[in-house]
Order: structure tokens, then C-alpha cells, then sequence
């Protein structure tokens, strides 16, 4: 296995609200392999953003604190970076697409000269010239028509799918060696929805960039994602490639998750939904999160008692479940909870 | 019975409704350069100048205001005579076409159009100062406490309460003696060291909003740095509102440095200031009343003028804002 680019290490955020103490994040841990996509799926405030969003400092402090652990990105702590040397980072290196298009563009500024921005922010000998030259050949790869006249246009004479497009162009103009999208495509309708998972998959295939893939849709995470990492309640509960994943979930989150999906294959009437509500971060249930909505504790004492770590079960180094029971999902899975399944 | 139906009904046309009046929509222009078809591109400042050029008080204003401030800035060629030269002859003349006397002459015969000419030159230069140094005062201390919020933001903004609370009039009259001189540079300072408190919490309040916005993160994401933010990002979305604030503060500077001048403790002769010239006018009484009248009207058509172009500046410089003036 190579070298990760990026390693979240027992990353724990908290975020101190007038209710109470958010635990947003608590013992994360998940690597990143060059060339990579890593899609991080979960419910709103399962953590997701917060993970990556700490690591490049984009949270607000206060309220928000890192309590313990490190992001070793190519051999660097980004945690304990100076703020000069992030600054570097932070769009060179590892570079972020955001979830709305429509907000993340200056709408006082064109977007050429935004993309052009972010070329001469981190190379030295660019002048503008050049900068306006890379950022129409950036427009031409992400397929923004006419970008020679498209670069002088201010974001408000863009549609939607096109600023995503330009967000994506600014993203990669460094070839970053990290490129980090958040819910990419969330605000996006459908039809669009498709277009950007190809620009985003160029953008991927041109820059070998190893990419976090943040979003709760399953689609997404299905047509891109090479490995998936499922979060729930601020922690990691499943890691492992996308077709085990699919195929073979072992935490009962994602087999719920799996099961709330409309499947083609097979006739169902109804949808099954994870009962339940999302726990409040503020204080979530003891022992294993998810016990409370679990089709699969039956009220064992383990669940409400301990926190189950993230583990190996048997089933290869590459699958990890925080279950306590994850072996038993081999065959739950098949003949107990999603019973129409086929084995 | 359909006919009648028919021909009572006004058969109007159905046109499709552009959103934008008469202008192209933009979305319009993106479809047509998606479809190849060649359109020019305009850029931002076309759009700001065809929106203020079609507020038409904006731009009656602004040629007043450009023509004030010619006359004012070739005073010495456009005044028929000196501010102080005298003439003997004609004491305290009513305006008249002799001698082009127009706005007539003062007590000791200096031509009065001369002196409102170079009067107006002084209030013009002291409002430009006050606007100026004002707008740069405020600005900094408001973007600085709005985009750093916490405690950098309660520390300044505790201080622009303190000078707020300074009791202007007091202040202004003691400083002008002390520190003024009668001299117009030193009065702009001190009104300008004033003044720039609503500016800041203006800005401030704007930066406050601003900063939360999404491309602000994204710039932050894209490895922009503080500076670089506060200057080229946020302060862009601020133009609007500094703007207006600017024009009022040009305005307001103009009628303070006149009543100042008229109390006797801003711009002290030889310089001659329009405030001063209704001071000096109206202890005349109402037999001279040119003296007062041809200042004070210059005072108020400034004013007006430079509010109006404030406004029309205001609805063509905000992006989103796509009314059409009439």
C-alpha cells in the first residue's frame, strides 16, 4: 500500500454553544492515497465537514476547539502549521470546491479574475498575463463555453452549473495534490448534477489529485468514490471500498442507509427509513451512538455501555465497522434486515 | 355572443415579460454566448454608468457639482475680480450688470461674485478634505472591527463611542481656536477627526455580514490572506454604502465648516468661506441682502447636488440592483 497523502488522526472538534458542549468530531481517523477518491458520507452534523474543514482552519474559533489529534498531510502536521505556511497550503496544495456555487463567488469581482486570483496567489512568477491565459485554458477544461468572453463575466451573468464549473476551475488551477469538494453538488439540480460529476472526474484525471468527496448522496458516492467513509455522530463507523460498501455493509448505520435507498432490482413498495432521529451532539446517547436507532442491538447491554471502536473483523485489513457485533452482520444483513436482498 | 365577449375584451398581445425592462437580461447574454452567438461583452462599469446615467436628477447634479467645482478650481481666472480688491465707487451695491457687479458688492466695494467664487473655492477644498480623510479614517477602523471581530472589534468600536460622545459642538469650537488658526487645512483635519465615527460603524456593519459570507471562506480556501480579503473582497461589497456615506459626509462637511465659519471659529479672513460671508452678511440687516442670500444658496445647491449624485452613485453601483430609475 503507498504512502497516504493525508492522515486524520484521532481528530476530536468541539464547539461550545450556548446550549452546551457540540461534540462535532470525536476520535476520527482516515487516510487518503494519492489519486484517490475518498467519499465521506453521513447525515447533516455527523461530522463530515467539520473533519476537513478543522484541518485546513476554516472552522471559527471560537466557538469551535480542537481538542486532540493531528492531519499529517505529505509529513506535515496541518494542525500545528504556522498560519503563513496553511496560507500556502490552503489552495495550492489542498484545494476546496464548495457546496453553493451561487454564494462561494465574489460577486463584485468577475470570475476570471477570481480564478486568475487564485493562479497568481501561489505562483510567484505568474503576472497577469499569464494568469489570463491559465484561467481561460481552466474555463476551456471544466467546459465553461466561449472563455475567452466567460472570464470578464461577473458570477451573476453565470448560471448555476457554470459558477460550479468556475468553482471547480479556481479549485484545481494549482494542481493541488488535494482537492477536498463539499456536497459538490448538492445545490444543483439534477441534470446539472450529472455534467459536474464529469467535470469533477476530469478535474480528478488531470491534477491525479487524491480527493475527499464530502456528500450525503449514496449516488455520488457510487459513481465516484473509490473507498467510502461512513460517519455518524461525529465518528467514523464504516471504511472501506465502495463495492463493499455496497455490497456488504457491516454497521448497521450503513446497511440502514443502504436500505433507505429505492432500489430498481428489487420490487418494493415501501422505503425503509433508519427510525429515529439524528441524536443531539450536545449529549449523545452512551455507549455506541446509533444503539437508540439500531435495528440490530436488540437492547444488548454492550451497545448502551461501550463505545465500540473502529475495527478489523475478520473479513480483511481494509474493512473496518464500529459494531460490536459487526461479524453478526454478515448474515443479518442477508437474511435478517434487508430480507428481499438477494444473497 | 362570443364576438361581443371578444370585442370587449382588450386583445392584447402577448409579449414575453423581460424582467429587466429594456435592458438584455443577463441571462439572455449567457444563453447567447453558450449558443455561439457573438455578443459583446459589456463589462461591470458599463452597467454602473448606464444605470447612474439614466437617473436623471444624478446627473443634473453631478454637471453642477463638475461646474461648481471648475469655476472653483480656476477661480482666479473665472472671478472677475481679486476676492480683496476694493472698489470705492460702488460700496455696497445691490447686483448689477455695471462692472459685472452681478452678485452686487460689500461694504467696503469688494465685488461679491468674486468673493462667493473664492469662497466656494474654500468650502469645496475643506469638504473634499473632510470627505477624504473621513472615508479613510473610517473605513480602515470599520473593516479592521468588523472582519476581526471579538475583541480588536470591542476595542475599536468602545473608541468610536468615545469620540461619539465627545460633545461635537464644544470640542469643534475649542479646537478650531487652539488648533484651527483659521487656517481651512487644519479645520478639515479637525472636523475630519470627528466625523468618521459613522463611517466606521457603517462599514463595520457591512464587514460584519460580508464576512460570513461563503466567498469569503472560499477565498480563505483558495489561500487568500487576511489583507488580501479585507482589501480586495470585502471592500468591493462595501463600495455602496461607503459611497453614500461619503456623499453625506460631504455634504454634512460642508454646511458644519459653514456654520463654523459663520459662528466666527472655522476659516478666519483673509481666506474668504461661504459661511463667512453670511456672517459677515447679516449683520448687514435685510437692506443688503445679497450678501446673505448668494452664499447661502450656493451652500444649499451643493449640498442637494452632491446628496442626489450620492444616490444615483448608490443604485448604480450595487450589482444586484436591478431597478430602473426613471
Amino acid at each position: 500500500m503507498p504512502e497516504p497523502v493525508l492522515s486524520i488522526r484521532d481528530l476530536t472538534v468541539e464547539f461550545s454553544t450556548e446550549d452546551g458542549v457540540v461534540s462535532a468530531v470525536t476520535d476520527v481517523n482516515y487516510d487518503v492515497f494519492p489519486g484517490e477518491i475518498l467519499g465521506v458520507i453521513g447525515e447533516s452534523g455527523a461530522g463530515k465537514s467539520v473533519s476537513v474543514m478543522t484541518m485546513l482552519d476554516l472552522i471559527p474559533k471560537p466557538p469551535g476547539k480542537v481538542l486532540s489529534g493531528e492531519a499529517i498531510f505529505k509529513g506535515r502536521d496541518l494542525l500545528t502549521m504556522s498560519k503563513r505556511d496553511l496560507r500556502d497550503v490552503r489552495g495550492g496544495d489542498i484545494a476546496m470546491i464548495f457546496q453553493d456555487p451561487m454564494t462561494s463567488l465574489n460577486p463584485v469581482l468577475t470570475v476570471g479574475s477570481q480564478i486568475a486570483e487564485a493562479v497568481l496567489a501561489h505562483n510567484r512568477d505568474a503576472d497577469d498575463d499569464s494568469a489570463r491565459d491559465r484561467a481561460i485554458e481552466l474555463l476551456r477544461l471544466v467546459g465553461v463555453p466561449n472563455p475567452e468572453q466567460r472570464f470578464d463575466q461577473y458570477p451573476h451573468e453565470f448560471s448555476g452549473g457554470m459558477r460550479q464549473r468556475g468553482m471547480i476551475a479556481m479549485a484545481i488551477a494549482n494542481e493541488p495534490s488535494m482537492l477536498i469538494a463539499d456536497e459538490p453538488t448538492t445545490a444543483l439540480d439534477v441534470t446539472i448534477q450529472a455534467q459536474i460529476v464529469e467535470v469533477l472526474r476530469t478535474a480528478q484525471r488531470e491534477t491525479h489529485a487524491a480527493t475527499i468527496l464530502i456528500t450525503h448522496d449514496l449516488g455520488l458516492i457510487a459513481e465516484l468514490a473509490d473507498r467510502v467513509c461512513v460517519m455518524y455522530a461525529g465518528r467514523v463507523v464504516e471504511l472501506s471500498d465502495v463495492y463493499t460498501i455496497f455490497n456488504s455493509p457491516r454497521h448497521p448505520y450503513t446497511v440502514g442507509l443502504m436500505n433507505s435507498l429505492p432500489r430498481v432490482d428489487v420490487d418494493q413498495e415501501m422505503l425503509q427509513p433508519i427510525p429515529g432521529q439524528p441524536p443531539s451532539m450536545i449529549a449523545p446517547p452512551p455507549g455506541c451512538a446509533f444503539h437508540p436507532r439500531c435495528l440490530h442491538s436488540r437492547g444488548r447491554v454492550v451497545c448502551r455501555t461501550d463505545v465500540p471502536p473502529l475495527r478489523t473483523f475478520g473479513e480483511g485489513a481494509d474493512h473496518l465497522s464500529a459494531c460490536h457485533f459487526a461479524e453478526e452482520l454478515a448474515e443479518a444483513h442477508v437474511v435478517g434486515i434487508g430480507a428481499e436482498q438477494p444473497a | 355572443m362570443t364576438d361581443v365577449l371578444r370585442t370587449q375584451e382588450d386583445p392584447k398581445p402577448v409579449e414575453p415579460e423581460r424582467p429587466g425592462g429594456e435592458e438584455l437580461p443577463d441571462a439572455d447574454q449567457a444563453l447567447a454566448h453558450e449558443s455561439g452567438i457573438a455578443v459583446k461583452p459589456r463589462s461591470q462599469w458599463y452597467y454602473v454608468r448606464t444605470r447612474f446615467l439614466r437617473h436623471r436628477l444624478a446627473v443634473a447634479s453631478l454637471l453642477v457639482l463638475v461646474g461648481l467645482a471648475l469655476v472653483a478650481i480656476f477661480a482666479k481666472r473665472v472671478a472677475p475680480y481679486d476676492f480683496d480688491q476694493l472698489d470705492l465707487f460702488n460700496i455696497a451695491q445691490p447686483p448689477t450688470r455695471t462692472d459685472t457687479h452681478w452678485f452686487g458688492t460689500d461694504l467696503l466695494g469688494r465685488d461679491y461674485l468674486s468673493r462667493v467664487i473664492f469662497g466656494l473655492r474654500t468650502s469645496l477644498w475643506v469638504a473634499l478634505l473632510v470627505a477624504g480623510l473621513t472615508t479613510a479614517i473610517g473605513t480602515t477602523i470599520g473593516s479592521i472591527a468588523g472582519y476581526y471581530g471579538g475583541t480588536v472589534d470591542n476595542l475599536l468600536m468602545r473608541f468610536t463611542d468615545l469620540v461619539l460622545t465627545l460633545p461635537t459642538l464644544a470640542v469643534l469650537l475649542t479646537a478650531s481656536v487652539f488648533v484651527g488658526n483659521g487656517d481651512p487645512f487644519r479645520v478639515g483635519v479637525i472636523l475630519a477627526l470627528l466625523f468618521w465615527t459613522g463611517l466606521a460603524r457603517i462599514v463595520r456593519g457591512v464587514f460584519l455580514s460580508l464576512r460570513e459570507k461563503e466567498f469569503v471562506e472560499a477565498a480563505k480556501a483558495a489561500g487568500a490572506g487576511d489583507a488580501r480579503i479585507i482589501v480586495r473582497h470585502l471592500l468591493p461589497n462595501a463600495i455602496g454604502p461607503i459611497i453614500v456615506a461619503m456623499t453625506l459626509i460631504l455634504a454634512a462637511a460642508i454646511l458644519v465648516e459653514a456654520a463654523l465659519s459663520f459662528l466666527g471659529f472655522g476659516i478666519q479672513p483673509p481666506n474668504p468661506a461661504l459661511g463667512k460671508l453670511i456672517a459677515d452678511g447679516q449683520t448687514q440687516g435685510l437692506d443688503s441682502w445679497w450678501l446673505v442670500t448668494f452664499p447661502g444658496l450656493v451652500i444649499v445647491v451643493i449640498a442637494l447636488a452632491v446628496n442626489f449624485v450620492g444616490d444615483g452613485l448608490r443604485d448604480a453601483l450595487d450589482p444586484t440592483q436591478r431597478r430602473i430609475r426613471a
